[in-house]
């Protein structure tokens, strides 16, 4: 299914879609559109209630994906690292700059937090904490950290390596500014809502990208 | 700008891009509605002496920042200021207060009253001059902020600087946004919502008639129109293109020969018009092109509706084929074949479009100073108002001097069921259609405004029972493309 999707974007998807199906560890009660796209060789594990848009892809090509309760990814955004060649000049400095904190060979792990919404085309190659959203066409770095309750808004980049503290705002021109803490509650309830109705709309099909035990609880996390 | 909260008391402003609350600075609202007139409430406390010193006395929860700020901004410091002073002069001398026509805050420069005032400040000088040196007991000055004093405060641009070191530039705001603020706001922080200002709307009635033409709604949030009578939906609109392929673009017209041109008018409405075309023999302006309209008088079929509009275009479009093909034919062959164009004939003609010729010379050289006006050729006469705008032109050589333009007089005859009222009002005023041929033509505003005018004239003779007959006239014009620089060498045509 996945190799014979047209590919409009770029070279990524057939790529990606050579690599072996990845050991998943799917909660039953999240939402894996039909379109949607889990890749790589290290463990993807998706927690409860979280939802994968058509065209959602997950590559776990560079090491283990995590995605916390209740996420919303939506169609054509991209966690994970899709780029093949990490001996390439460029990885090589990014290696560099990581290497301080990860193993030889660098996995990247990457973890989202609960709660946490992915626009259509939102690139993630780094972490992102509870609650924060990535805008649509906005772009996290690998190895980066995005902090709880951070907004990334359109088309805004965190450049790789960084770390963005909890409550912050991209916006503009990447320019940053702190929030106020406190609504976070009232926004988890239009949250919540928004994922019921993806819910009720999104036909799932976890059938496809269960690999691992068929309960497919417990077990959780990267292994 | 968004309300927040299921239903309950505090709601904020909050902006969906980039997360800013009105709790940033220390704002909520009690409802959902009426922001500006709340934010007023909370923002205009300063606005009177009174309520500054109650501001001292109660035991309020000291103003946030932006809100001080705001409070200091040079309105309200010139109210309290003038109402001190207003105070002071009344103790001084009550009868002679050159202030006592202000009334407080509002200060209406543009009233007749203050002008006058002014006025008289200026032309009595002996008198003014006297009585001030005569009166010249001394007052108090304004002492603290209550009475509208705020003195330079030091430590307020050292608290700038630091904050400067603290968060650098990104917390500092720009020109546009300093500029919307009237509190004069360095930071981000200190900035304060400002209302969006309202627009007109405006709804149109002809002039001869007094028919609405165009009325928007009355709510605010609604861009649509109640009634929209435009004069596009009842006027043909009209197309012009190379009859022949022309040697090059339109913007190289070849000069001194004649070039033909297919004139097509389209009905909008739902009854035949009659149509006559009228056009100077030789066009006004710099150059004298002479212009000939082969077919003058000739009828429009009425438009149907859309259905049919779906298939008859399906079946102009294949009439157009035809005749596209027959012409690539005729240019391969080079031959004369088939259809000229005949004077008095129609060229072509659909369901509610009809097609006719238009030959053109362009000329090239410059007419000379006196304009040599010819009376002879234009069926349609003259308004005496054109040939005073040809006069007055100036005969300098312009950039756009090479553009053909051919001024059209269009008369429009169509038979209209009469509605109830009588008031079939179509109204067209000052119509300046203006159809290019060529991608280059920018319609000059000169000619725009020597084409604009005519009128609408109502025949009143009864036909049918439930019909009249409308009689439409106005000026237009047509771009056609410019002609070619006599300098640069043309290519042939033909």
């Amino acid at each position: 299914m996945s190799s014979s999707k047209p590919t409009s974007t770029s070279q990524q998807r057939p790529k990606a879609s050579a690599l072996p199906k990845p050991p998943t560890t799917l909660d039953p009660t999240c939402v894996i559109a039909d379109s949607a796209i889990l890749t790589g060789k290290y463990p993807i594990s998706i927690g409860p209630q979280t939802v994968l848009h058509p065209r959602a892809m997950i590559i776990s090509a560079y090491g283990p994906v995590t995605i916390g309760r209740g996420c919303i990814i939506s169609e054509k955004a991209v966690v994970g690292i899709a780029k093949q060649d990490d001996s390439g000049t460029k990885d090589v400095e990014m290696t560099t700059a990581v290497a301080t904190t990860s193993t030889p060979p660098p996995t990247y792990e990457i973890h989202l937090g609960d709660d946490v919404v992915l626009e259509p085309a939102a690139v993630v190659e780094g972490s992102i904490g509870l609650g924060s959203s990535i805008q649509a066409g906005a772009r996290i770095g690998k190895g980066s950290v995005v902090g709880k309750y951070c907004k990334i808004t359109p088309l805004c980049t965190l450049p790789p390596g960084d770390e963005l503290s909890d409550f912050s705002i991209i916006y503009g021109k990447n320019q940053r500014r702190q929030e106020r803490p406190g609504l976070e509650r009232l926004r988890k309830v239009v949250h919540d809502k928004e994922l019921e109705v993806l819910r009720t709309l999104i036909p799932g099909n976890l059938a496809k990208w269960q690999t691992t035990a068929a309960s497919g609880v417990g077990a959780g996390g990267a292994s | 700008m968004d309300g927040e909260g299921v239903a309950a008391a505090p709601w904020i402003l909050e902006c969906q891009y980039c997360n800013w609350t009105s709790l940033d600075i220390g704002i909520t609202f009690d409802k959902p509605n009426n922001i500006h007139g709340q934010l007023a409430k909370i923002l205009g406390k300063a606005r009177s002496k009174v309520s500054l010193l109650l501001d001292k006395l109660s035991d309020e929860p000291e103003p946030t920042e932006p809100v001080k700020a705001f409070r200091a901004d040079p309105d309200s410091r010139f109210a309290t200021l003038l109402s001190f002073y207003k105070s002071e002069l009344a103790k001084e001398n009550p009868n002679d207060n050159p202030f006592a026509s202000i009334s407080g805050a509002n200060t209406d420069y543009s009233s007749p009253s203050s002008f006058a005032r002014i006025m008289s400040l200026y032309t009595n000088t002996n008198n003014y001059g006297r009585k001030a040196s005569g009166k010249s007991t001394p007052m108090r000055g304004a002492v603290d902020a209550s009475e509208g004093l705020v003195l330079v405060n030091h430590l307020a641009d050292e608290k700038a600087i630091d904050i400067l070191h603290r968060t650098g530039l990104s917390q500092t705001i720009n020109t546009e946004q300093r500029i919307a603020q009237p509190h004069n706001p360095r930071f981000q922080n200190e900035m304060i919502p400002q209302a969006t200002l309202l627009c007109t709307k405006r709804s149109r009635r002809c002039r001869t008639c007094r028919h609405i033409l165009v009325k928007p709604e009355a709510k605010i949030n609604n861009t649509r129109y109640k009634i929209k009578l435009l004069a596009l939906n009842h006027i043909p609109s009209m197309t012009l293109k190379p009859l022949t392929s022309l040697p090059s673009t339109l913007s190289h017209l070849p000069p001194n020969k004649p070039l033909q041109f297919l004139l097509t008018l389209r009905n909008p409405m739902f009854e035949a018009i009659k149509v006559s075309l009228g056009t100077p023999a030789q066009t006004p302006g710099p150059r004298a092109h002479s212009v000939t309209i082969l077919c003058p008088d000739f009828t429009l079929g009425a438009n149907a509706d859309v259905w049919d509009e779906a298939l008859g275009i399906g079946l102009s479009n294949s009439n157009q084929n035809k005749r596209g093909s027959k012409l690539l034919l005729k240019d391969l062959n080079n031959t004369e074949e088939s259809k000229v164009a005949e004077a008095g004939k129609v060229w072509e003609r659909g369901r509610n479009w009809t097609t006719v010729v238009v030959e053109v010379v362009a000329c090239q050289s410059l007419k000379g100073p006196p304009p040599p006006l010819p009376r002879g050729g234009p069926p349609l006469s003259f308004g005496a108002s054109l040939e005073g705008l040809l006069e007055a032109e100036d005969r300098e050589v312009t950039e756009d001097d090479d553009v053909l333009e051919i001024p059209l007089f269009v008369r429009l005859e169509y038979e209209q069921a009469v509605t109830e009222g009588g008031s079939t009002g179509l109204a067209v005023g000052n119509v300046a259609t203006t159809t290019a041929a060529g991608a280059t033509t920018s319609a000059t505003s000169a000619d725009g405004i020597s084409a604009a005018g005519g009128g609408e004239g109502e025949g009143g003779r009864d036909g049918d029972i439930g019909k009249r007959t409308r009689e439409l006239a106005y000026w237009a014009v047509l771009g056609v493309g410019r002609v070619a620089n006599p300098s640069a060498k043309m290519p042939e045509q033909k």
